[in-house]
């Protein structure tokens, strides 16, 4: 009876810190958990030439996607000859996104949404990571800020919502259409990216919480599969905006389920 | 692709939105005879704008010296390179503009400057050279020649910043036509970079988000020149409202009647198809030849006109008034011996005397005991 309570416990013991350990190694893009558990697509990109000004590259990208611990993990590999981490110099960062739909019935366009469907978007760039080209604070970029309005409470504009802040790496976006990218932060989702210099090989990790508190336009659901569409941008070829390399359809993707 | 008349080639061209104007459009006239490149304009505009982290490279405001110098580097001559043939036939271009001439793909012809080529902004000063050869003597027009070119955004009619950005963070003020770059829409793609022919967007890496000339809309609105305008030592700008074309141009509003009337003020670079609005009263010692591709075919006539500026009374008078106030004034009247700067109600802002009084003084002056020399 000892022995049976003492082999339950084990393997209660063993099953919980597996589940914490799946978690752990799948937050690291580097992990090897993702070659060895995690099934990965394969998905065409081609260069974007629906909206002006046109750009990107056809390539391929590998998507391999885990539900864990109550969260959703996106990994994203593609090639990348050079790394572009810095956008202090006229050349652009590389980057990633990956675009959600929050109604699955219908399907919104997969051109950056439509008006009546929008598209929850998850963009990561190198800059954004790098701790040399992070978000600034307020005061360091404009220290001679003086708000002319004396009435005014607070400053005219308060946070660069461009970028991410905080030490994000991360911007979200919600979009109806060409040009209508706008920021819509729950502040929890990540991003790490890792460079592989050997394999030239840019590894792009996203996770989030299944389900937020705060904000209930994009829920998933940890029994099912999810349509994405995924873009990237190659700093080094000027790429930035539209011109990007683009999945032009929706791609299906089977998350593994870690329990 | 929209079609808009724009008077400035004289023909109708394509353009990415349709036609519309805003209420009143803010334009310049700069007299190239008299700028002295001091360069107070530039650092004027940089104390007030743009002395942030970032911006240290910046000159919304900036002063070539013409022929060899550019800010940034060979701006113009890189992108006149992409635009064959430009040629005007009885004052119509003949050729593309930028957005006609766009690739496939893109909105118009641009190109990116690099950090070095925004690294020499005086370039230019001190090549304007030539050897001196046994026999030489200085005449005039004098060879070698060259001559200042100050430059600000043109707050273009039809900008190709506000065409080129694929999010719409660009745009053109309904009241008076300043064109500004919303800090709370731009991205940092820098397709405005890269497609404004004259380089005046400028990317800021601290923000990630480009910025350019404000045109001084705080003061404007209050019925102030922009702080290069008002800060010019030489006197050589003036600012106000232009009308949208010269049928509708008013002979009492400055500008009008030095671009449509006179004629004496010349869009910059017109084939470019923007309607840029800083009109420039042509170098009066440079070969037309040069100063047409620069100017657009008014130049000779513009040139005549300005050598006989002292027998036409308004232009005489209006010249006087370049940097005679720091408030716009939107009309003017000339007397024999005055001229006057008044607001659109014609209520009187500024007034000079066309010629200052001679006083010719006695070359020996006895309650003195002194005997004058002349020196010059």
């Amino acid at each position: 009876m000892k022995r049976a309570v003492f082999l339950l416990l084990g393997a209660a013991i063993a099953a919980g810190c597996g589940r914490v350990a799946a978690s752990e190694r799948l937050s690291d893009p580097k992990s090897t958990i993702w070659t060895e558990s995690v099934p990965g697509i394969e998905v065409p990109l081609l260069r974007q030439q629906m909206a002006l000004p046109h750009g990107g590259t056809n390539r391929y990208a590998t998507i391999r996607s885990a539900y864990a611990d109550g969260r959703i993990f996106v990994r994203i590999s593609w090639e990348d000859t050079s790394p572009n981490t810095s956008s202090l110099e006229r050349s652009f960062a590389d980057g990633v996104a990956v675009m959600f739909a929050p109604n699955t019935n219908p399907m919104p366009s997969p051109f950056m949404g439509d008006a009546d469907n929008p598209v929850i978007i998850w963009h990561w760039r190198a800059d954004w990571q790098n701790p040399e080209t992070q978000s600034a604070a307020f005061e360091d970029s404009y220290p001679s800020y003086t708000d002319g309005y004396p009435d005014h409470e607070k400053p005219a504009f308060e946070s660069l919502g461009r970028r991410p802040s905080n030490g994000s790496a991360v911007m979200e976006y919600m979009a109806r259409g060409f040009g209508t990218l706008t920021a819509q932060p729950s502040g929890e989702v990540e991003a790490r990216g890792y460079y592989d210099h050997e394999a030239r090989t840019w590894h792009v990790l996203f996770r989030r919480a299944l389900q937020l508190q705060d904000d209930t336009m994009l829920v998933f659901d940890d029994r099912k599969d999810i349509p994405v569409t995924v873009a990237i941008w190659d700093g080094g070829k000027g790429e930035r905006g539209s011109r990007k390399s683009v999945t032009l359809m929706w791609q299906r993707i089977r998350p593994a389920r870690f329990r | 692709m929209a079609k808009i008349l724009n008077w400035q080639i004289g023909r109708e061209m394509d353009y990415p939105y349709e036609e519309a104007h805003s209420e009143k459009q803010i334009a310049f006239v700069f007299d190239t005879n008299k700028c002295i490149a001091c360069q107070t304009c530039s650092v004027a505009c940089k104390t007030v704008w743009t002395s942030g982290r970032g911006q240290e490279y910046m000159w919304w405001n900036n002063v070539e010296s013409r022929p060899y110098g550019s800010y940034p580097m060979a701006w113009d001559i890189r992108l006149m390179n992409q635009l064959d043939g430009q040629n005007w036939k009885d004052g119509i271009y003949q050729g593309k503009t930028i957005f006609e001439a766009a690739p496939e793909g893109e909105r118009a012809i641009g190109w990116t400057p690099e950090s070095e080529d925004w690294a020499s902004p005086n370039r230019g000063e001190d090549e304007c050279s030539a050897p001196i050869n046994d026999g030489d003597y200085i005449r005039i027009p004098h060879q070698p020649w060259m001559f200042y070119l100050a430059r600000i955004c043109n707050h273009c009619t039809y900008p190709s910043c506000l065409a080129s950005c694929p999010r719409k963070s660009i745009y053109k003020r309904r009241e008076d036509g300043i064109v500004l770059i919303d800090q709370d829409r731009c991205h940092g793609y820098q397709e405005c970079v890269k497609n404004c022919p004259f380089k005046k967007p400028m990317y800021r890496p601290t923000t990630g988000m480009s910025e350019k000339c404000v045109g001084c809309f705080p003061r404007v609105e209050k019925g102030l020149v922009s702080r290069c305008v008002e800060n010019c030592i030489g006197k050589i700008r003036l600012q106000g409202y232009i009308s949208p074309s010269p049928e509708k141009a008013n002979p009492d509003n400055p500008i009008d009647y030095l671009v449509h009337i006179a004629k004496v003020a010349l869009p910059l670079y017109p084939q470019f198809g923007l309607g840029a609005n800083v009109y420039y009263i042509p170098p009066i010692h440079v070969p037309p030849s040069f100063s047409t591709q620069m100017f657009g075919p008014g130049v000779e006539e513009a040139i005549k006109t300005y050598r006989n500026a002292k027998d036409i009374q308004d232009l005489i008078g209006l010249l006087m008034l370049f940097g005679a106030s720091d408030r716009i004034f939107e009309r003017f009247r000339t007397t024999k011996t005055e001229a006057i700067g008044l607001s659109e109600r014609r209520e009187e802002i500024v007034r000079v005397p066309i010629s200052e009084p001679v006083a010719i003084r006695p070359f020996h002056d006895a309650k003195r005991g002194v005997y004058r020399q002349s020196i010059t």
